[in-house]
């Protein structure tokens, strides 16, 4: 496959990858403990930017997450959620890509993860939507629900890339 | 399901051009943000509840409420502890719990969060996504941006669908795996056939004709006094609150 | 004319799928392929409008020429002006959120002005039925209505060669004839199918089949199969519906509006096969949903040896194989996939060589059809007493299904079929249940 410079195929690549997000943040939730859902964006997010790079991933990341709040009826948080997960796609891609085979790398990619998202809403939602005290109170789910997507994200990467091994033609 | 929230109407709000509204809520939201008065932000919040009384009708205007009610709360509990010092508002004792200086910043707080929301949950509801990409084209936004974001739209609704469907497949072929098992099975099987998706997306956008180059849209969106008039209110009002101080 | 000359392909790293491929089609005179799943016909479709080769890594060598014009030298978005096919799988086939957007895209790369556009674009709508939906999203479309679209969009290409790849299955009867009477006016046709349907009676001259990678004129091979013969079980297992309703408020019906189906009794027993038949959207699927548990119905009693059996414990004992098998499927080979389900080797190998399949091949990699039988073989070795096969003839050939037919049968195995071939549907053999207007009789 021609990937250099094929537009078309970037186009569709950009798509399903932002669409998978999208899905996995609105429709893809598993109850907590405590009685309300996690939703799996974060396992979305981590497995993009694994499998495709950064470039995708802060595509495919931060529009699929901001398209899923505005499907949602939460649009006042697309374009924190753009930024928050846009960053948090581009450093893991960028942390896995400096040494692919590594698990440390891994390791620490998810725990900068969970900084960067749990942090990030803090910050953006505190100064631009709710107030830092209101955000406060968010931030024990939001840190729960990044850790959940970054630990399932690994395996389930590792999963679909052997279960479908022509995946990694697929690229930019 | 249906991408989006648009509900049908013909309020003003509706008629009103896209780009204008576009501008409009964009340029708001950062007036609501930027506000430092309490008297501006509140207006703002009345002006929003009121437009989306008039446009979408009560009930769907309280349903956005209760989107937003565990945070409003959060908002009335949590922010008035942030800032305690100067005069005394509600005091138990000598304790002194909520300051005026407090309740200020909160109400303020609160007047934005509301104000934001319902302007963002507006323009959803009163346009549909079509013409929102065909405004962000004028925009100048790239043909072929503006062709993805199309796609991933309309991927959307398909791949959930398919979740449901290889969800329901895959509970029924598991036998006493447990929960997590059937979970990652579903989700492997899932995002393989997202992914065998993109060539096939992509050879079917070529067949279709696709080079890459910009093409006229069948949608007009056309320009006159009207139309210019409410771009140049959506501006002016926005600016005016910004510095209504 | 069109002539296609020593055609070879392969796809990197596989054996050759066609080998010197010649086919010369006139001008109004429609060709049809009839070929089993899997024997490549799609892959040939894509071989013709490019994209075999530059999105499926293929190799292919020889000359395809209409008029005279090179087509293998241009493009694939410059080809659309000579060649376009319609696609098997037409969920997928769709890019667009909205109906008018999608029929729309192919109309607006060929630069034809507003105005231009917007008329072509209504006679669309009407051509194919489809002028109540033009406010809809295709995501509330139903299989026939989404079927319509793809051929909508295909006709908004206006290529001079159009492919139809089993464009006729979801179709219902009285669209299939209209089909066939659009084809007529086309200047050059090639339709691909697996099986033949009675409405191609009078529209072909040539009829050719894919054999060892040529086209041989297709033989009406009176296609011999015979349905298993049936032993009664020793021990029977009885399961029984009764009285069952259900209904739906569903856009994506074609009526519009409310679904329901009424089952005033059905039952199947151990070793015994039954067919069910419909219309597309008459209940099939939501009946076999029912049995297996995963809808549940608003009235009735769902009765195993008996005693009334809840959803729950159902799930476990009834097979469905999906229509789509990949939807079952999610491990890298098929050993891994066997495994999953049995940890004795000899049981594996020895199931793998009853459905003709490899141990170490890659499940992703499979055909629709060797991804069936897998299918098959998964739900074989998990000996559940009852199995629902939903469409399976669409995806392997007549052969293979009675096989699987008669593997599950001799197993003891209780078989619901859900076909619409015309063929499995005059020889079967066993009790038969149909669904009109909502009942099953």
């Amino acid at each position: 496959m021609e990937n250099k410079k094929n537009t078309a195929l970037r186009m569709s690549l950009i798509a399903i990858t932002t669409a998978i997000v999208a899905v996995f943040t609105i429709a893809i939730r598993i109850p907590t403990p405590l009685g309300g859902y996690v939703s799996l964006c974060d396992v979305a997010v981590t497995f993009v930017s694994y499998t495709f790079g950064p470039i995708t991933g802060l595509i495919a990341g931060g529009l699929g997450t901001a398209l899923a709040d505005l499907a949602g009826g939460f649009g006042q948080w697309a374009p924190v959620s753009f930024v928050v997960h846009g960053l948090e796609a581009l450093v893991i891609a960028l942390i896995v890509r400096a040494k692919p085979d590594s698990l440390i790398y891994k390791i620490i990619s998810a725990a900068v993860a969970i900084v960067i998202v749990s942090g990030g809403y803090f910050l953006l939602t505190g100064a631009f939507l709710v107030g830092f005290s209101a955000a406060l109170a968010e931030i024990p789910a939001n840190i729960a629900q990044a850790a959940v997507g970054v630990v399932l994200g690994l395996p389930l990467s590792m999963a679909v890339g052997r279960a479908y091994r022509k995946i990694d033609e697929i690229k930019w | 399901m249906r991408m989006g929230s648009f509900i049908y109407g013909k309020s003003l709000y509706h008629r009103m051009d896209v780009r204008a509204k576009v501008l409009f809520s964009l340029l708001f939201s950062i007036a609501l943000i930027l506000s430092s008065s309490l008297y501006a932000a509140f207006t703002m919040m009345v002006l929003t509840m009121t437009l989306s009384f008039y446009s979408v009708g009560g009930k769907e205007t309280m349903g956005n409420f209760k989107r937003i009610g565990v945070l409003v709360l959060f908002i009335i509990l949590f922010s008035p502890l942030q800032k305690r010092e100067g005069q005394a508002l509600i005091e138990i004792g000598t304790f002194m719990l909520v300051s005026v200086e407090g309740a200020i910043s909160s109400a303020l707080i609160l007047f934005k969060f509301i104000g934001i929301s319902l302007i963002f949950s507006l323009l959803l509801e009163t346009e549909r996504i079509e013409s929102i990409i065909m405004a962000l084209r004028y925009f100048k936004i790239p043909y072929s941006v503006s062709l993805t974001v199309s796609m991933t739209l309309s991927f959307i609704p398909a791949l959930i669908y398919r979740y449901s469907e290889i969800r329901e497949a895959i509970e029924l072929r598991m036998n006493d795996e447990g929960k997590k098992d059937g979970l990652m099975a579903t989700l492997v099987s899932l995002i393989v056939s997202a992914v065998k998706m993109i060539p096939e997306s992509a050879s079917i956008l070529e067949e279709r004709g696709f080079t890459g180059k910009s093409v006229e849209s069948y949608r007009a969106l056309g320009m006159n006094a009207c139309i210019f008039t409410q771009i140049l209110l959506s501006v002016i009002i926005p600016i005016a609150f910004i510095l209504w101080r | 004319m069109i002539e296609i000359k020593d055609l070879s392909f392969n796809y990197k790293g596989e054996e050759r799928l066609f080998s010197s491929l010649s086919l010369n089609i006139e001008a109004h005179h429609p060709v049809l392929i009839l070929s089993p799943p899997g024997s490549g016909k799609t892959t040939l479709a894509r071989i013709l409008t490019g994209t075999a080769e530059k999105y499926y890594w293929g190799e292919r060598s020889g000359t395809f020429l209409i008029d005279d014009v090179d087509l293998f030298a241009l493009d694939i978005p410059e080809r659309k002006n000579y060649v376009a096919r319609s696609s098997q799988n037409s969920d997928e086939a769709i890019l667009f959120p909205t109906l008018l957007d999608e029929i729309a895209f192919p109309l607006e790369q060929r630069n034809l002005g507003r105005k231009r556009i917007r008329e072509e674009l209504e006679g669309l709508l009407k051509r194919y039925d489809l002028e109540k939906y033009s406010d809809s999203d295709t995501s509330e479309l139903s299989g026939g209505e989404k079927r319509r679209l793809n051929l909508a969009t295909l006709d908004a290409i206006a290529p001079r060669f159009y492919i139809y790849d089993e464009a006729f299955d979801e179709l219902s009867s009285s669209w299939r004839s209209k089909l066939l009477s659009l084809i007529k006016e086309k200047e050059y046709v090639l339709v691909l199918g697996s099986h033949y349907l009675g409405e191609y009676d009078d529209l072909f001259d040539s009829v050719y089949e894919i054999r060892d990678g040529h086209l041989v004129p297709y033989e009406p091979r009176d296609v011999f199969f015979s349905f298993p013969c049936l032993k009664d079980a020793e021990d029977p297992h009885l399961l029984r519906l009764e009285d069952i309703s259900f209904s739906q408020r569903h856009r994506a019906m074609e009526e519009g509006g409310l679904f329901s189906l009424s089952v005033p009794s059905f039952e199947m027993k151990s070793s015994s096969l039954y067919l069910l038949t419909g219309e597309n959207g008459a209940g099939k699927s939501t009946l076999a949903r029912i049995i297996t548990g995963i809808r549940e119905p608003d009235n009735g009693r769902i009765v195993l040896d008996g005693k009334e059996i809840r959803a729950k414990d159902r799930k476990k004992k009834v097979s469905y194989l999906f229509q789509n098998p990949f939807n079952q499927l999610y491990l890298p080979t098929v050993k891994d996939e066997l495994l999953s389900v049995s940890r004795n080797e000899e049981l594996i190998s020895h199931v793998a060589s009853l459905f003709s399949l490899s141990l170490d091949d890659y499940t992703q990699e499979l055909s629709y059809g060797k991804a069936k039988l897998l299918q098959g073989a998964i739900f074989y070795i998990l000996n559940r007493p009852f199995a629902i096969f939903d469409e399976v003839d669409s995806a392997i050939s007549y052969e293979d299904t009675m096989t699987m037919l008669r593997l599950y049968l001799e197993s003891g195995t209780a078989v619901l079929m859900i076909s619409h071939d015309e063929r499995i549907i005059s020889a079967f053999k066993g009790e038969r249940y149909h669904i009109e207007k909502g009942v099953l009789r």
